[in-house]
Order: C-alpha cells, then structure tokens, then sequence
C-alpha cells in the first residue's frame, strides 16, 4: 500500500518519529479515564477481529482485499512490540534484584552479561562484521563471526538442549511413581504405554522381528501394534478432542471480540 | 522367601536420586558399549520419503524451521536426513522459520552437507530467515514471498539471489517440510495446503506426534516423521546412520530403564498388598 522510503536518513527519522508519536498515544491512552479506556479496547477489538472473516467471506479481490498487506505488517509490527515488552520486562525483573543485592543476584548478573554479550555480538556480526577485526585468510572466519558461531552453537545450543534434556530424568521418575496398576482402565493404559514406548526404539522392533512380515501374524509384531494403536485408537480421540477444543476456541473467541470476556474487557473486575 | 518379599517390596519406594542415577548410567552405556539393533521404516515416515520422491522438477521445496535449541536433539536429525535426501535429488530449498533459532540451526546443518553434494548459497538454497506475525504473515508469504521478506537473512535482496528469482509465491513450493516441537501445524494447514494446495510434510517431536496423526489420516499431511525414532526410520531409507540412529542407541535404554522401574515398582506394590492380606487373614 505504501512504497518504501528509498533515503536511509528520512527512513531512520520517520521511524524515531513513529516511536516518539507511539509513546505520546500510549501516555494519552495510559492518562484518560478507566471507562475511556474499555470503550477503546472495545472499539478497537472489534473492528480488528471483524476484518479477517469478513475479507475472507466476501468473494475474492474485494473492498476490503487492497487492505490486506497493511493489516499483515501492523499484525508483524505488534508481534515484534511483544518482544519489546518481554525485554522491558526481563530488564524490570532482574535490574532490581541488582540495585536491592538480593539472593538472586549472581543470577541475574549472568542474564545482564548474557544478554549483552548476545545482543551486542549479534549486532555486530550482522551489521559490522569487520568492525575492530583483522581480515579473515582462506579457511578462516571473521572475529565477529567466529564470536557469534562460539556463543549460538557453542554455548546457547548445549545449554538449551541440557535444560531440556532434564525432563528425560523428571520424566521417568514421575512415570515411576504415577503408573500403579490399580484398576483394569490403568492396566490397558500400561499394556498401551508399553507396546508404544518398545515400539519407538529399536529394542522394541528387535524383541518381535522374529515374527513374520506378512500375514496376520504382522500385526503382533511391536512396530505394527504401535502403529495401528496410534493411527486407529489415538487419531479418533485426538480428532474428537480438537473438534471440542476448537468450538471452545471459536467461542471463547467469540466473547472477546464482543468483549463478553469480563477479565479482558473489564481489566479483571 | 518373606525376606525376598520383603526386600522386594521396597521397590515401590525408590529414591529419585537412585532413579536418576539409574538413567544416567543407561544413557551413558551406549556411548561406552556399541549396540547395534534393527530401524525398520514406519509407514508415516515412509509417505514422508515418498513426499520428498514426488516432488515435481523445477519447484523448490520450504523447510520451516520451526524449532529452537531445546528441541533440536529430536528436530536435529530429522531435518539433516530430509536436507540429505533434498541434495541427492538436486532440489533447492528455501528455509523459513516461525521460531527464532530454526533457521539458522537449519542453515548450520546446510552448510555443512553442501560442502559434500556441491550445493551452493543462493542457487540452491536460501535461508529467508524468521518470520513474525504467526498465521497472517503466512498467507501473506503464499501470496508474494517476495513483499513479505524482501531480503534474506544475510541481508542481501532477492532481486540479488539467482534461486529467488524463480521463487515467487507459494505456486513455485513443491513441498512444505516443517519441524516443529509446538503445534504450528494448523498455520500451514490453514495456508500453504488449504489455499494453494501445497503438499505438507511433518517432523515432530516425540511429544506432540499423537496430536499430528489425524492430519495424516485426512491427507492434509503427506507425511509424518515422529521423534528421533523418525528421524532414524529416514536414515534407514536412505541407507544412512547418523545422528538419528546413533541418538536411538541411548534412547532405547533409557525406555527400557523406564518399563524395568515401572515394573519393579508395580512389583513392591502388588508384594506389600499381598503380604497384608496374608497378616488380615
């Protein structure tokens, strides 16, 4: 809709006086009375949420169509505003466990270096990566570049996947202490559990290769009964259960676009 | 035999530190031990490699990427065997991603094997980076990829990038290939397959694989890669053992590790249960 401004320097000043007009909306919004405030949200939720069905609905290439790309940008635009939000919010959190030197310190010391050590770098290497660095030879990476590799793939990628890897010993030890064959619908959801869990690691196909591969016969073997259990018993449920959980879905949308949502519309009272 | 009972019976209550030191130590003994068992190929993986088979010649194929670093131990594998069978075809694929570390995992893993099947940066793949604003930035990347992510995660323009100037919209994608560990499923659905009719495929984690099967059932996915055992039911396919069979070894005993401690403790249970009986009577 709009043609992208070709002037780096405009370009850059148009955006800081986007921000500055943001932030003069927000504080005007922030100071105007509590009863303003809900008939805006209201307002402004429901034309948001009328705009995508009713595109939809009305046959192709319609009023509503040239206004398309705008809304898709303004919906990228506010999901960008939410990391904005969630680093304010880091920042908040952990800047006063610095300045009241509680017990959490250490901890939020190594977010602060974390976090600028990751940010800067990046920046870097994505904008100036020969910034301060010697040019790299053949068969060598630029300082920056190395720098960011070391950081992503040398430390974020082990320390996510060890966070994440934890669960495997939650996961046994709650598996352990929950599955007690006390009824007859635990005893099915055991027999259920084990056939999957041998079937999704080689041990288990290797117990029942011996069987043969054809035949009625093949439908014993663990691999088979995995299968036939997910695709036969689990896809049903699980159908089921996201047409319930979809209608809900579409009603509880349905209250907030109205603003029937008391929590929503009401600011929780 | 009561001792034994007795002794039995305290299995029901087992420190969580022994249990955990049980998993570690099943975990670590395949890295120690080399075991070698049997992958035989699942039909879902199996329609997955037959996706990837049928894709048509002179269309590019969409990985999205839509994993971080916690997950990657799982989406890890599955997407470097689908990249492996994409470089043996001589496909050029395009990586997006709706998670923020998805791309770049997935070029890391691209630039290595290009080195080995001679794939090159910008003529046969191309990581376009990620993409914010969930569902609506989708359908609007079907439309015109080329409005919605003008340059690439290099910052270099498409007009610049050879692959890209055939690469308009998604009529010019012959298959989506998603990894995900989050159910993002229903964008693509709603999008790529529902509007343009694209073909989906799916590696998920181990976790979200039995919410995925119904789409398998309708035909809205053409294939499904579950879980490292996923992954390594493709390698199989394609007669390879990396990572996903190797990462199978540890993961088998620690599944067995898991039934051998329900067991025991379902044991002490019925044991102690028993014993009291036999004191009331």
């Amino acid at each position: 809709m709009f043609e992208p401004v070709r002037d780096s320097w405009l370009n850059i000043a148009l955006i800081f006086m986007a921000i500055f007009i943001s932030i003069l909306v927000l504080a005007a919004i922030h100071s105007s009375p509590p009863q303003f405030k809900r008939i805006l949200t209201v307002v402004v939720v429901f034309f948001a949420g009328l705009y995508f069905p009713v595109e939809f609905y009305i046959p192709r290439h319609n009023f509503l169509t040239p206004f398309r790309d705008s809304v898709s940008n303004l919906v990228q635009v506010l999901a960008a505003f939410t990391f904005g939000l969630g680093v304010v919010n880091l920042v908040l959190i952990h800047g006063r466990h610095v300045l009241r030197r509680t017990t959490n310190l250490p901890f939020s010391l190594a977010f602060f270096a974390g976090f600028l050590l990751m940010t800067v770098v990046g920046f870097i290497q994505r904008y100036s990566p020969q910034l301060w660095a010697k040019k790299a030879g053949s068969g060598q990476v630029v300082f920056w570049e190395g720098m960011h590799k070391l950081l992503f793939e040398g430390m974020l990628l082990p320390l996510t996947s060890t966070v994440f890897s934890l669960l495997a010993f939650f996961i046994v030890s709650a598996a352990y202490r929950a599955f007690r064959i006390r009824t007859l619908e635990a005893g099915l959801l055991m027999a259920a559990a084990i056939i999957v869990m041998l079937a999704n690691v080689p041990v288990g196909t290797w117990l029942t290769s011996w069987l043969p591969a054809e035949g009625w016969l093949k439908w014993l073997r663990l691999e088979n009964a995995a299968i036939w259990l997910t695709t036969q018993i689990n896809a049903p449920t699980q159908r089921a259960i996201l047409f319930g959980l979809w209608v809900g879905a579409l009603g509880a949308a349905l209250r907030i676009w109205l603003s029937l949502e008391r929590t929503f519309a009401a600011g929780g009272r | 035999m009561e001792q034994i009972a007795q002794w039995l019976a305290k299995f029901q209550s087992i420190d969580r530190r022994i249990i955990y030191l049980c998993v570690s130590i099943a975990i670590a003994l395949p890295f120690i031990v080399t075991i070698r068992l049997p992958v035989i190929p699942t039909l879902p993986t199996q329609k997955f490699y037959e996706a990837v088979e049928k894709v048509p010649k002179g269309k590019v194929v969409l990985i999205a990427a839509d994993f971080d670093t916690g997950t990657e131990g799982e989406n890890g594998p599955q997407v470097q065997a689908v990249l492996e069978h994409l470089m043996r075809r001589r496909i050029p694929f395009v990586i997006i991603g709706l998670a923020i570390q998805g791309p770049q995992l997935v070029q890391n893993y691209a630039d290595r094997l290009a080195k080995k099947y001679g794939y090159r940066y910008g003529q046969d793949y191309v990581n376009l980076g990620y993409i914010t604003g969930g569902q609506p930035a989708l359908e609007r990347f079907c439309r015109s990829i080329w409005q919605m992510i003008p340059k690439d995660a290099k910052g270099t323009p498409l007009s610049e990038i050879p692959l890209m100037r055939k690469v308009r919209s998604a009529n010019d994608i012959g298959l989506v290939a998603e990894f995900t560990g989050a159910g993002l499923l229903g964008y693509y659905i709603q999008t790529f397959w529902g509007q343009f009719k694209v073909p989906l495929a799916q590696g998920c984690t181990g976790i979200i694989g039995p919410e995925q099967f119904p789409y398998l059932a309708t035909g809205q996915l053409s294939g499904l890669m579950v879980g490292l055992k996923g992954a390594a039911e493709y390698e199989a396919l394609l007669n390879l053992r990396r990572e996903g069979y190797r990462r199978m070894m540890p993961q088998s005993m620690g599944h067995i590790t898991a039934l051998l401690l329900i067991f025991l403790g379902n044991l002490g249970m019925w044991l102690t249960y028993r014993r009291r009986q036999i004191r009331r009577l």
